[in-house]
């Protein structure tokens, strides 16, 4: 799925048309032969699926897509973000990938999974689906149970691509990724600095999600080369903590408003770099898909698989190295976790002199005013001292 | 008609009042209390004689006291979600009552909460528990169904290994070993194999009479005795599981339901509809499983705690600490898991012979639709009910209640005769 060579300056706009149709322009990869694997959830190695000889594709809610049926078999009571993944797996609009490896990252992935699954046993149409059941409890034991589990999903992946991974694919699967990661975090450099937006930030951080490595980090060093000289914003600086933001929406209006999003605490953005291995830990396969395993099981903290005092302190000193003025904790509709964690979250904020404000239960097509009103003591605080 | 209260359920209540008063007692005087989720191994606590109480224990004795409103609302006072796995979250918010209010003169401070990382937040409770300090939070991992076991309940007595398989067997037994060290270092105790052995050998016995009793309630029309009446025979055992207290308590059960089938005793004689709750107890509303009785002669026959108590938790092995974790590694799977549960599900209705089931869908539980839907494809018409279990802010009782009275009338055939 290559983007092509991206032009001087024409970076983020490459980024951004990637945004708006990745499905679309993953479909073609595979029309053209080449295996594209989606993934649900934040816990499914991408070297993997790289290492296979695929193309991987995260998998996000797009409007109009919850159906009713994805409804009536998932229940109402679930991230609706589900409900969009799901409807567009019924409706056929994922036909053409390989398979869909879907984590154990928060509930709604695994529900997902389980609904997936009971309909693959009727409907031959579906791709065929895997669990990848990575667990965070930061002990051995669990530590070996997720390096059983990468193993079972690299051997699936032998299957779906019909190409075994090497030690050779791998190695160069996670360089290749570790290189990517490090030009996603001179991208959040930029970003600390106002010269990149935080629309454009998950933009980056997408492509990552849905481009051979190589490819996302020409796109992605692009950006940084383009970003580096244009003028810094001077915007209020917020902070997002809470629900992943699969889409640019809700940022986009933030933006609107007048804001700069400075980071977040999501694995749609800067939550992703938490994951990190190195390519030389082992000269076999066995131990590099090790050392993948540990790259796994260390990421984070998440919301829905960390502690409370775990995230609230990786939140907070993430919103003091972004230089950030105030934190926005945005939850879902039935995306709980974040609400758990925002009273000690806001305790420590409060501590470092930064304000907060939880904005909870939010339906998925989120009303500006609402937010507007939320936001609206810190702007006029943060704009009353301008010129 | 004929309501009976069973003699087991009477010496249960009381045996567990007394229990619960010198636990009170035993922590005042230092000695160590757990508190324990349902799904969490309660074996190795009983073979090192630590007391415990189960979380959804105390948080039904809560609801039932009609305090977990209350409870809910001290959550939400210090900016939780009080709209959060209020099953789990109850018992937190009790303890921050006065204790004055609390029931049975309330919860002592646990020096350990012990817990397996459910969903997404269940592990935020027990964080909340560690705050003050002094109470540990040791955390089991929920590992995920990676296969299905359509038919689970004729394999894990014995086939435990291939049914969950090892590397979720090995996670748990580990989990086991590390919950034992961290005992034995907090408490001074020493762990002895040969204790969890003997413990082992009482859970599986007392699964066995429950099986026994489960059978005969299937098999016999009318029903004898309701759903209302089993719970707290099963369920005070249940939580006192190897002891012999508990084993004769299962024995007491199957022997008192065995003299009632002899005598032909029935609910309602004239039984017109034999029902199915499927889900957790409504703890804020126990009458709900009698309320149709005389107006519809329409008997809840079954609900999971008698069933899931024959059918989900005797396991038989050489290594006690692995067979333990057999017990608890898939304990969710079964109930809910599609692929797992709903077989389960139409093979009880099936044998119970039920007419129609109420299906009580809670928003932490997967796989309600898969459920439903089999059992309507076995020609038994489900009526789905979404409420939260121990929250009686979820439902609007009469509501409820009315609900359940048009699904007899229209789906069931069984009108109400008025009487």
């Amino acid at each position: 799925m290559s983007t092509g060579p991206v032009n001087p300056g024409e970076a983020l706009g490459a980024a951004a048309d990637l945004y708006t149709s990745r499905v679309e322009r993953a479909r073609e990869e595979a029309a053209a032969g080449r295996a594209v694997v989606g993934f649900v959830g934040a816990d499914v190695p991408r070297e993997l699926i790289a290492a296979a000889g695929a193309v991987p594709l995260r998998l996000h809610s797009r409007p109009g897509s919850a159906s009713a049926e994805a409804k009536d078999l998932l229940g109402e009571a679930i991230d609706p973000v589900a409900h969009s993944i799901l409807g567009q797996i019924l409706a056929g609009e994922l036909d053409f990938l390989a398979g869909i490896a879907f984590s154990r990252d928060c509930s709604a992935s695994l529900q997902q999974f389980y609904v997936a699954r009971q309909l693959a046993f009727g409907r031959e149409s579906l791709p065929p689906v895997h669990l990848v059941d990575l667990l965070h409890l930061h002990r051995d034991s669990t530590l070996q149970y997720d390096r059983s589990e990468v193993r079972r999903f690299a051997e699936t992946l032998g299957r779906w691509t019909g190409r075994e991974i090497s030690v050779e694919s791998l190695r160069e699967s996670m360089l290749a990724y570790r290189e990517l990661g490090k030009r996603l975090q001179e991208a959040q450099r930029l970003r600390h600095g106002g010269r990149l937006s935080g629309s454009a930030s998950l933009h980056l951080f997408a492509a990552a999600e849905s481009l051979p490595p190589q490819d996302a980090f020409a796109l992605v060093d692009a950006a940084v080369r383009d970003s580096s000289d244009v003028s810094a914003s001077d915007s209020p600086r917020i902070f997002f903590s809470g629900s992943g933001q699969d889409t640019d929406v809700l940022y986009t209006a933030l933006e609107a408003l007048g804001t700069h999003v400075v980071g977040e605490d999501h694995d749609w953005g800067q939550l992703r770099l938490t994951v990190t291995c190195d390519p030389n830990a082992s000269d076999d396969l066995e131990g590099l898909l090790a050392e993948l395993s540990r790259a796994y099981h260390l990421g984070g903290p998440a919301a829905p698989t960390s502690a409370m005092g775990e995230r609230a302190r990786w939140t907070v000193d993430q919103a003091c190295l972004a230089g950030t003025e105030f934190v926005l904790c945005y939850t879902r509709v039935f995306d709980d976790a974040p609400a758990w964690d925002y009273p000690l979250q806001r305790e420590l904020l409060a501590a470092a002199d930064i304000p907060s404000v939880l904005l909870n239960r939010q339906p998925v097509e989120f009303a500006l005013p609402d937010i507007h009103r939320a936001l609206a003591p810190f702007l006029e605080l943060t704009t009353a001292g301008q010129p | 008609m004929t309501r009976r209260r069973l003699t087991s359920a009477q010496r249960a209540s009381a045996y567990q009042k007394q229990w619960f008063a010198g636990l009170r007692e035993a922590a005042a005087e230092g000695q160590p209390l757990a508190l324990v989720n349902a799904d969490a191994p309660q074996e190795i606590l009983r073979a090192m004689d630590i007391p415990y109480v189960v979380n959804q224990w105390w948080a039904s004795v809560v609801s039932a006291k009609r305090m977990a409103d209350r409870s809910l609302d001290a959550l939400r006072e210090r900016g939780f979600p009080d709209y959060s796995r209020q099953y789990d979250a109850i018992a937190f918010g009790a303890a921050q009552l006065p204790p004055d209010e609390a029931p049975w003169g309330g919860l002592p401070t646990p020096d350990f909460v012990i817990a397996e990382t459910s969903g997404d937040s269940a592990r935020k409770v027990f964080d909340l528990w560690a705050e003050n300090g002094h109470t540990e939070f040791f955390a089991f991992e929920r590992t995920s169904a990676v296969k299905v076991a359509p038919r689970w309940w004729e394999l894990v007595p014995r086939e435990w290994e291939d049914v969950f398989g090892t590397e979720r067997l090995d996670l748990m037994t580990a989990e086991n070993w590390e919950l034992v060290g961290l005992l034995e270092r907090r408490t001074g105790r020493k762990f002895e194999i040969e204790r969890l052995v003997r413990v082992m050998e009482l859970v599986n016995e007392q699964a066995e009479w429950n099986r026994r009793t489960r059978d005969l309630l299937a098999a016999t029309r009318p029903a004898p005795i309701g759903v209302h009446d089993i719970i707290n025979s099963v369920m005070i055992p249940q939580w006192h599981r190897g002891t012999e207290w508990a084993r004769d308590a299962a024995k007491t059960l199957y022997h008192e339901v065995r003299d009632a089938v002899d005598r032909g005793e029935a609910v309602s004689p004239g039984e017109k509809a034999r029902l199915m709750w499927i889900g957790r107890g409504l703890w804020f509303d126990m009458d709900i499983y009698s309320r149709f009785e005389r107006e519809f002669e329409a008997v809840f026959v079954w609900s999971m705690y008698l069933a899931i108590a024959a059918d989900g938790y005797a396991r038989y092995g050489d290594d006690p600490m692995r067979t333990l974790a057999a017990r608890f590694a898939g304990m969710t799977d079964q109930l809910y898991t599609p692929g797992w549960a709903e077989g389960w599900y139409v093979k009880e209705a099936l044998t119970h012979g039920v007419d129609g089931v109420v299906h009580l869908v809670a928003d932490d539980v997967p796989g309600a639709h898969f459920t439903t839907e089999a059992l309507e494809a076995a020609g038994i018409p489900v009526l789905e009910v979404h409420a939260n279990n121990a929250d009686p802010r979820s439902t609007d009782p009469a509501a409820f209640s009315a609900a359940i009275g048009d699904f007899l009338g229209t789906r069931v055939g069984a009108p109400a005769s008025g009487g």
